[in-house]
């Protein structure tokens, strides 16, 4: 590969002189390579882009079926410590050879969970393709959990949950998915110890073949490919994996808010609130999901948001407040926060709250708007031109059945929209008469500041209800 | 470490995939999976940058964060021990080729986007006014053996020329 240098020194020493930046030129055209979607008999998914930016290649291959919802109540957490010790060895490769082997092609493979699917992530030097492919479907297929990867993965997980525990931010996020979704798998963060340490090698291998099946999954392979050679590749690998049974969708529905409500986890001695406010929203397949996405660019997700300038640039509360509109298969959530100094707890709860409404009543400003604009799409552009990048956004559009165009419509779709779009967005999902306000921090200096607000239900770190 | 000029250089940045590049590597296995001393391990030369985005004098670091009724000392007991091999025994083969393809990967990874090239051009405009030795860096890391692997571990890896930080919280005292 060779990589063309063209350095115009004369450009350099003028654009220094320059006061002010210049204005982005036009949006360049997006040169989206071809996707090719395929099937394989025993139903698997295959997707392939070539991007070839570098000779390497990222293939993400998502279990639709084996979610936090899965196997949850016999079970609650095992997606999450599957995905994990799952890379740890299979029937035939011992964990340290299955990291000799990714070393011996610049490969990584590892695997995650969440609320709507388990994903493998894996890349290599595109020359040691099969290799990587043979990898991942042994893994996929044949993970062994051995006893000792088991309980290593067991006992730091519990370290983990422990040192979270004593996390502000951690605590604040927890009390705000179980506030926002109730017992709907959505609102599961992390399983109690309990739930961990019972978990076995029987379990976890059960779970793989009933959840790890070719008929809900599919794989994702960008990078410096030949799709018809890639795909031969993937159909050797990948072809003998038996088909399984769809587990029915465990997912119910999320219950509904009817009232501004605080939950408030005590921490005594603590010297900041830890704040986060938000409500459930729309699930990823909405046509809002676009004009929700940047209203929320211009309230806080963005440096340049409402949230910031009010409360970091003009009041000092805060260093980085910040909000994101975040959606799932099911719904979603939109959620502001921020971590500030005991004495102006309450201060940023009504700025955080007057800047909602603010958007609720009022169009933002036509400026404000383009900045929004070509904030994501630029963003957008960035996030394409990577191989992980462009992967997972083919691998969003199918985990979340969104439109095959998604990819294309995107800079279109953010840029029609218009500030009525974005203030009725704002009306409908910055739902402030029925947020959940969760705030982490010493109840006895702040309470004087919060209770205006709202009722409250006191919490303890572990997430019991406790009595003021 | 050696000065990025000397020809020790190339050796001293496979010698560390070796030890600290992956889960596979020499460290991570001995002292994560094999002594399960550790949660964790990671590490290099320029911890926060490349091997190419600074000048002057540099360090190797690793960070690891060992478990609890465990020491420190224990900790570097089994380091050393993992470089006295080396400095005995040497490398494989294979680790050397090994360590030369994710050396590679890695490499090309930082180019992939835009802002990752940008940065590795403008830090050979800055500390070498020659950007175009980015078409050329790879070369003298795939020529690297493995006789020059166990030269570097003993001349660089060595007890008098390494800081240790153990960092232990202060116990908290019961609310």
């Amino acid at each position: 590969m060779r990589i063309l240098v063209a350095i115009v020194l004369l450009s350099t020493t003028i654009l220094a002189q320059q006061k002010t930046a210049p204005a982005p030129g036009p949006a360049r055209p997006l040169n989206l390579p071809k996707i090719t979607e395929k099937r394989l008999p025993n139903g698997l998914t295959v997707v392939l882009a070539p991007l070839p930016n570098v000779p390497k290649m990222t293939s993400i291959l998502t279990f639709k079926s084996a979610t936090t919802a899965s196997d949850r109540s016999a079970h609650p957490g095992i997606a999450q410590i599957a995905a994990s010790v799952a890379n740890e060895g299979t029937d035939t490769r011992t964990s340290k050879q299955i990291k000799e082997e990714l070393r011996s092609i610049g490969g990584t493979l590892s695997l995650g969970s969440d609320a709507d699917s388990t994903s493998m992530n894996a890349s290599a030097l595109s020359e040691f393709s099969t290799t990587l492919f043979d990898l991942m479907s042994d893994v996929a297929q044949h993970p062994s959990f051995p006893e000792t990867e088991v309980k290593l993965a067991q006992e730091n997980t519990i370290q983990q949950i422990r040192a979270g525990r004593a996390d502000p931010g951690f605590l604040a996020n927890e009390r705000f998915q179980k506030a926002v979704f109730g017992n709907h798998p959505y609102g599961f963060v992390v399983p109690d110890e309990k739930s961990i340490s019972a978990l076995t090698q029987a379990d976890l291998k059960a779970f793989v073949s009933k959840y790890y099946i070719p008929n809900a999954a599919h794989l994702i392979v960008v990078g410096d490919i030949d799709v018809d050679k890639t795909f031969a590749e993937v159909e050797k690998a990948f072809g003998s994996w038996k088909s399984g049974t769809v587990p029915p969708d465990e997912n119910p529905p999320v219950p509904q808010r009817e009232k501004r409500q605080i939950y408030f986890v005590n921490r005594p001695g603590s010297i900041q609130s830890a704040i986060y406010v938000g409500n459930a929203s729309i699930p990823r397949k909405d046509k809002d999901y676009f004009a929700i996405r940047t209203a929320d660019t211009i309230y806080g997700g963005s440096f340049y948001s409402r949230l910031t300038r009010n409360i970091r640039e003009t009041k000092g509360y805060t260093y980085s407040p910040f909000s994101s509109s975040n959606t799932r298969a099911k719904t979603g959530s939109f959620m502001a926060g921020a971590f500030v100094r005991n004495e102006v707890t309450g201060p940023t709860l009504l700025e955080m709250f007057y800047e909602l409404d603010r958007m609720r009543v009022l169009p933002v400003t036509d400026e404000e708007l383009s900045a929004a604009k070509e904030y994501s799409t630029g963003n957008f552009s960035v996030e394409l031109a990577s191989q992980f990048g462009l992967a997972s956004r083919i691998n969003s559009v199918y985990t979340f059945d969104l439109d095959k165009s998604f990819i294309n419509d995107f800079r279109p779709k953010i840029e029609a929209l218009t500030t009525s779009d974005i203030q009725k967005a704002a009306a409908k999902y910055f739902d402030t008469y029925r947020a959940a306000i969760v705030i982490v921090g010493d109840w006895d200096k702040v309470k004087d500041q919060v209770t205006p607000f709202g009722e409250v239900t006191m919490y303890d770190a572990e997430g019991n209800v406790v009595t003021r | 470490m050696p000065p990025q000029n000397s020809p020790d250089f190339p050796a001293m940045a496979l010698l560390v995939q070796i030890l600290q590049g992956d889960d596979s590597s020499r460290w991570y296995q001995r002292l994560v999976k094999e002594k399960e001393l550790t949660l964790d391990l990671s590490g290099g030369l320029n911890y926060f940058g490349n091997e190419f985005d600074y000048t002057g004098p540099m360090i190797m670091t690793t960070r690891t964060t060992y478990k609890l009724g465990h020491t420190a000392d224990e900790v570097l007991r089994e380091m050393d021990a993992v470089v006295a091999e080396i400095t005995s025994k040497g490398v494989t083969e294979k680790e050397i080729a090994d360590a030369k393809v994710r050396y590679r990967s890695n490499f090309y990874s930082q180019l992939e986007s835009s802002f990752g090239k940008t940065h590795l051009l403008s830090a050979l405009a800055l500390f070498r006014d020659n950007p175009q030795q980015i078409n050329s860096l790879l070369a003298p890391f795939e020529s690297v053996t493995a006789a020059q692997v166990k030269a570097a571990a003993a001349k660089y890896l060595v007890a008098t020329n390494r800081t240790v930080i153990d960092r232990v919280p202060e116990t908290k005292s019961e609310e």
